[in-house]
């Protein structure tokens, strides 16, 4: 507060927010600070961003006591209001409308709970009618049990799908060809000129394959065994059964036919066809040689499912153990994208993280004792299958501890591989694992535990390793192993090999009390552990027995809590810093770890402490969660950006059919240049829970280049000029989302469709704090592709346009660059 | 004591967070006490400083091999032991022009040796301009990756809470930032914490797709799009957690968009003396060393580290090597840590080669290091492997580096199961040079820090009784040399 000003105005500059929250923690900061200039006869107020301002306000009065009312002299750009000098001078102040505090907690709840709102969630939480508000969307989170959710579940019986799409002819070569080796029936092709696929010639011939297949078309040798079928038909009528034993991508390699006459190049025509959904296989492609060169051309590649069965296809896939590492990482995006269980899918993705493991080393392994390559990748990428869904089921139970997510972890072959436990025998034992239990996944490091510790605990974990068993046997880690890993039928699992195991006794964490620091229940408690010897097969007890131990221990309750924290509210909590002895001098962020670790303390309805949801509420009921501490206060890893870029967008058409989605594969690429390939983090320590680790001028770079790549247009060659071949699935129409949200009379209304997307992406901002963003926005949409200022208003753009759905693609592309939507 | 420093530094975090105002993500001075501690005009330097962090913990023993000593034996490394060389072929001072490969390639001081994975240092050594620095580490060395490589990075060891990087303050702190368009450059996947801080300088990864992509064809609306976010990023906005660095990295994009197309980053014709032979092997082309194709992303990498430095006013590049965690299967003659070695070892020869063909000047001004943050046990582990250990071997070199063997050799190494081998819980190789003694020489009597700056850069030196610069007993109780007089 001061005044007067130098000008000789006799200002008050006073600040009034709407909702100040004096002294709680995870409140706002401090008042801005005002600073007036006058000069040309224009007065003007400058003042600081304030976070979660929906409105900045100018007030005056005659005296500094007030009545204060609008100041109606001037107007607010930004952080900065201008009015010309008038007399007489008043006292001035400036009011803050902040977001209310649900409006804020919806954008934190959606963000952190979820991998970023949709359109919908949003609306449902919020925005819309009848909102059920943050706390309701928690509560459902945290009971995921009782959310429906059916990605996984089996499909009944395939039904035929129609495809149907217009473009421009490009060639009059037309073909169709599978992208893998597998098989997939196609009826009813027809291609008419216009618009309407009903109604023309089918300048096909033999579209409906009532002739042998040879004599219309030609076969490619990959396509050799393909032929009519008149047991599988659609309506009646023959299916060609396509089948492929090996990849095809151009005519040459493909089920190909010469239309004649020739299509007019350029001139619009309609393509439609039946396909019979097949899991055997990856992706049928169909349309006219040449596409490439136009920007709607007659050719689409999709997968053999329709894109709403897909996670059950690669489910069931994976569930048989015939997935690969590429099918593994398409369901888990296919997950994180539209899996209604958000909390459940953002905690799977933690646990995966926190207790990472390597896709290659596991290969590298398996590869040095059986040859079959699609075997090895099928092993190797089912044991981080199972530890996934694993995972996934543990958080679906109410009961679930960590202990629970650490022995998943310690069972899992892929973890045995990983940190060597493989290779160590008794004697001469290899610390890796020893050491990383510790460090990583539960104590935290140098957080009561020495090399001492490490060297006994090595001892434990000698034995353990990975075997192919016979049939039946895979809950049986003493089963002996088949005599023939190539040929002989069998499953491979968690493997315990006595006579490698080291018996003797072992003492861990000797003469070790926990440190006072943890204050009351831990403080100086002996959590010396002593295992007997052990012999034969009862020595695998050790490792239980040892993670038993750890699962609780007040170092592993601190920094799991602390890590949850970082993943939940903000990055600045650590482990190994706070004193709980004296909780009222804690810091908040060592409050709320402590207030975790108490809900961890606490055992649960089934008698357990380290019960998970308890942790979880600690966490979603504190006002650091609730509050500015934790809105927007985390960059977006690499995965939570790629994933937003389609959820964002992704609103549920009431027809049917989304404005935006993806098959999950067309993500590992971006996440791979965005330096976060899946499941192939090299370093135990996961991926980082940093931004600073994330953001830098290159990751920039491609966050942008995907996002642009991404709202290409469908169909659009240009598309594939950094993604590769885009399946259909991977689709965006932000055009589609405005006119499903906006009433038609905005739709040509640039600051409309600027504040629709201002406001889906950035809840939590304020408008008062994306003023600035909405003017660059206006100029962004009232440009063409030259960037010219006004060069093509918004406004003179037709709805229904090429060059309208364009321009709205760029703006959404430029806003997913820009820095707010880096973080979350 | 650095407890205390710690606690502070927290407490002044948990007091901005309590308060709301999100801390920035650096902790340390802000910039205007920087740009205060670099008074007077702005500093001038042509020096040049290419770093490569070794990640996973280079095992030392198998790199610059102290064949002298009978604890480096097949009894302790059964499977990575190499033999000693034939002395008959041993030169005083230098290595074998040919060597003979099967065995430790003798570096002339009756003591040590190269793997001879590493041959390709033999030029740059025998030119004296290569210096083996052996027993590095730091006082109450950290055997976690994550940890050790963090001190390594911050220059402060022990200090979890420093979260802006050495060679950050390095031109930050003295200045040298000022004024230049790419103050320093990291090449590799993500910006290495030795570089972090609040000024954000640019990390390049693939620089041929260092560019924005637009959504018209052939990306026509690129100049529009990257205006308008270089106008995005340029609006004030509330402070958040991340936000700092986030508009600061944004905000200096278009213009290193801008900058490193003039350089011509995607060239590759630059070859070894025989015309033939490309140095930096970056696709099956240009792979005349027959290297494993996953060598290709590290000397793409190492090549516009290298091109930035040379045609830039950078004053700092670097990238990294990963991959030298030997836990198992560490192979000797051949295998893991054999392979990348052999990188490491053309690395060398191959900078040292582009920048002299850049101009002799531009060597003299240059020093390439590496960096690693651990070495790795003295004895073989069962799996064929190496655990987490203590000091391992730096790398030096440029045209006025003073090369040679430093810490191995006959006198200073102490011999035997109770020696230098064995010297930390009878299981390390102890050591004799602090990391930071030769940081801290190179950006003092190289890049030209003044050793006030030097003590904010790397706060050890502030303290005498750590003994950067002159040697003594380290706060551990373990004598140290102090700086060793490599230029």
């Amino acid at each position: 507060m001061r005044h007067p000003t130098a000008s000789g105005l006799t200002l008050a500059l006073l600040v009034c927010l709407a909702a100040p929250r004096p002294g709680i923690a995870g409140g706002p900061p401090d008042p801005p600070v005002l600073v007036t200039t006058v000069s040309n006869a224009l007065e003007q107020l400058e003042w600081t961003p304030y976070p979660a301002a929906d409105a900045f306000l100018i007030e005056s009065a005659p005296t500094v006591f007030g009545p204060y009312t609008n100041d109606p002299r001037g107007q607010v750009q930004g952080y900065t209001w201008t009015a010309p000098v008038t007399q007489p001078h008043a006292f001035q102040r400036l009011r803050v409308n902040r977001l209310s505090d649900d409006a804020l907690l919806t954008s934190i709840v959606l963000n952190r709970l979820a991998y970023s709102p949709t359109p919908d969630d949003l609306q449902r939480v919020w925005t819309g009618p009848n909102p059920i508000g943050p706390q309701a969307y928690i509560d459902e989170q945290l009971a995921p049990e009782t959310i429906p959710d059916d990605l996984d579940a089996a499909p009944g019986a395939p039904t035929w799908q129609l495809v149907t799409m217009t473009g421009v002819a490009s060639g009059s070569t037309f073909y169709l060809t599978l992208d893998a080796p597998g098989d997939v029936y196609v009826a009813g092709l027809r291609l008419v000129k216009g618009t309407n696929s009903a109604v023309g010639t089918n300048l096909i011939r033999d579209g409906d394959f009532q002739t042998p297949l040879g004599a219309t078309w030609h076969i490619a040798t990959n396509l050799a065994p393909s032929g009519l079928n008149t047991n599988t038909t659609w309506g009646g009528t023959n299916s060609l059964h396509l089948v492929a034993t090996s990849a095809g991508y151009a005519p040459s390699s493909a089920v190909w036919q010469t239309l004649t006459p020739s299509l007019s190049v350029g001139q619009t025509y309609t393509l439609s066809y039946w396909y019979l959904p097949s899991t055997n296989g990856d992706r049928l492609t169909v349309g006219l040689n040449g596409s490439a060169g136009y920007k709607q051309g007659l050719n689409s590649t999709h997968h053999l499912v329709p894109s709403q069965a897909l996670p059950a296809a690669l489910y069931a896939k994976l569930t048989a153990g015939a997935g690969t590492i590429d099918d593994l990482r398409a369901w888990h995006l296919l997950h994180a994208v539209r899996g209604q269980r958000q909390l459940v899918e953002v905690l799977t993705q933690f646990c995966d993280n926190h207790f990472t493991t390597q896709y290659t080393k596991t290969y590298n392994y398996i590869a040095g004792l059986i040859t079959n390559r699609t075997d090895i990748s099928h092993v190797s990428t089912a044991f981080r299958f199972h530890a996934l869904d694993n995972w996934q089921r543990a958080l679906l139970d109410p009961n679930t501890t960590f202990y629970d997510l650490l022995k998943i972890s310690a069972q899992s072959p892929a973890m045995v591989i990983y940190l060597d436990t493989v290779t160590s025998t008794g004697g001469n034992p290899n610390e890796n694992y020893a050491r990383e239990l510790m460090e990583l996944f539960t104590m935290g490091v140098d957080n009561g535990y020495d090399q001492t510790d490490i060297e006994q605990m090595a001892r434990v974990w000698t034995g353990w390793g990975v075997e192919k068993v016979p049939p039946g046997e895979q809950q049986n880690p003493f089963a002996p192993r088949v005599a023939n890993r190539n040929s002989d039928p069998g499953v491979w699992t968690l493997h315990f090999t006595s006579s490698h195991h080291d018996s003797g006794a072992k003492a861990i964490f000797k003469n070790k009390t926990c440190d006072t620091r943890f204050g009351p229940p831990y403080a100086g408690h002996s959590y010396e552990l002593d295992l007997p010897a052990r012999t034969g097969n009862g020595g695998m007890q050790d490792g239980d027995d040892v993670l038993q131990h750890l699962a609780n221990l007040p170092y592993t309750q601190e920094f799991i809590c602390a890590k949850l924290c970082r993943l939940l509210v903000h990055e600045n909590f650590v482990q190994g810093a706070y004193d709980y002895s004296n909780p009222s001098a804690l810091s908040p962020e060592g409050q709320l770890v402590h207030q975790c670790m108490l809900a961890w303390e606490r055992t649960a309805a089934d008698g357990r402490q380290g019960n998970l949801r308890q942790v979880l509420r600690a966490i979603f009921s504190s006002d650091l969660f609730r509050h500015d501490a934790a809105a927007q206060q985390k960059a977006k890893t690499p995965l939570k950006f790629v994933v937003s870029v389609v959820r964002q967008l992704r609103a549920v058409q009431p027809g049917g059919g989304v404005t935006a989605d993806t098959d999950g594969s067309l993500l590992a690429l971006p996440l791979t240049r965005l330096n976060m390939p899946m499941f192939e983090r090299v370093e135990p320590d996961g991926w980082s829970d940093y931004g600073r680790d994330w953001i830098s001028s290159a990751s920039l770079v491609e966050r942008m280049r995907f996002a642009e790549a991404f709202l290409v247009a469908d169909r659009d060659p240009f598309k594939a000029a950094d993604l590769g071949v885009v399946s259909q699935e991977n689709h965006s129409d932000p055009v589609g989302l405005l006119k499903l949200k906006l009433p038609p009379s905005a739709w040509r209304e640039a600051g409309a469709v600027a504040d629709y997307f201002l406001g889906l992406f950035f809840p939590g901002e304020g408008r008062a704090n994306l003023d600035l963003d909405r003017a660059n926005a206006l100029a962004v949409l009232d440009a063409d592709d030259t960037g010219r200022p006004n060069s093509s208003p918004f406004v003179g753009l037709d709805p229904g346009s090429p060059a309208y759905d364009a321009r709205v693609r760029g703006l959404v592309a430029w806003l997913m660059g820009l820095g707010r939507f880096q973080e979350e | 004591m650095i407890n205390l420093i710690h606690r502070r530094r927290f407490l002044e975090r948990s007091l901005r967070l309590a308060l709301g105002t999100a801390a920035s993500a650096s902790l340390s001075l802000p910039a205007c006490f920087r740009r205060a501690l670099a008074a007077g005009a702005l500093p001038v330097t042509n020096k040049k400083l290419l770093f490569i962090f070794l990640r996973g913990g280079n095992d030392g023993l198998n790199t610059v091999i102290p064949w002298g000593d009978d604890a480096y034996s097949a009894t302790t490394r059964p499977s990575l032991y190499l033999p000693p060389p034939d002395p008959l072929t041993s030169v005083t001072g230098r290595t074998p022009d040919h060597p003979d490969l099967t065995r430790v390639i003798d570096l002339g001081n009756g003591f040590a040796g190269l793997h001879p994975a590493l041959k390709d240092l033999g030029p740059v050594f025998n030119a004296g301009q290569l210096a083996l620095l052996h027993r590095v580490a730091y006082s109450k060395q950290s055997r976690s990756h994550f940890d050790s490589q963090r001190y390594w990075e911050n220059g402060v060891p022990r200090d979890d809470y420093v979260s802006d990087g050495v060679f950050y303050r390095a031109v930050v702190d003295t200045g040298l930032y000022q004024g230049r368009q790419f103050p320093a450059v990291s090449v590799q996947s993500s910006s290495p914490l030795s570089l972090q801080g609040a000024i954000a300088f640019p990390n390049l990864y693939n620089p041929a797709r260092y560019d924005l992509l637009g959504l018209a064809d052939a990306g026509a609306d690129k100049a529009k799009l990257l205006a308008a976010t270089n106008a995005g990023y340029a609006i004030p906005y509330p402070v958040k957690d991340n936000r700092d660095l986030i508009f600061a990295t944004g905000k200096q994009l278009e213009s290193s968009i801008d900058a490193l197309k003039t350089i011509g980053v995607t060239g590759n014709a630059f070859f070894d003396q025989d015309g033939v032979t490309h140095l930096f092997p970056v696709d099956t082309a240009s792979n005349q060393k027959k290297f494993s194709g996953s060598a290709f992303g590290f000397f793409s990498n190492l090549k516009t580290a290298a091109q930035v430095l040379a045609h830039t006013d950078a004053v700092v590049a670097g990238t990294q090597l990963d991959g030298f965690d030997t836990h198992t299967h560490q192979g000797s003659l051949t295998g893991n840590q054999a392979q990348l070695l052999g990188w490491i070892g053309w690395a060398f020869y191959a900078l040292r080669r582009y920048f002299l063909d850049v101009s002799p000047q531009l060597w003299d001004d240059t020093v390439v290091v590496t960096l690693s943050e651990f070495g790795r046990t003295s004895k073989e582990n069962g799996s064929l492997g190496t655990d987490h250990a203590e000091a391992s071997v730096m790398f030096l070199a440029g045209g006025k580096v003073a090369g040679g063997v430093y810490q191995c050799d006959n006198h200073s190494w102490k011999l035997g199961p109770t020696g230098s081998m064995f010297l930390v819980n009878n299981r390390y190789l102890g050591r004799t040079i602090d990391y930071r003694s030769v940081l801290g020489k190179l950006i003092r009597d190289h890049l030209g820090a003044t050793q006030t700056q030097l003590e904010t850069i790397l706060p050890g030196y502030a303290d005498p009784l750590e003994h950067l610069q002159n040697g003594g007993i380290a706060p551990d109780g373990f004598p140290i040399i102090g700086e060793p007089a490599i230029l």
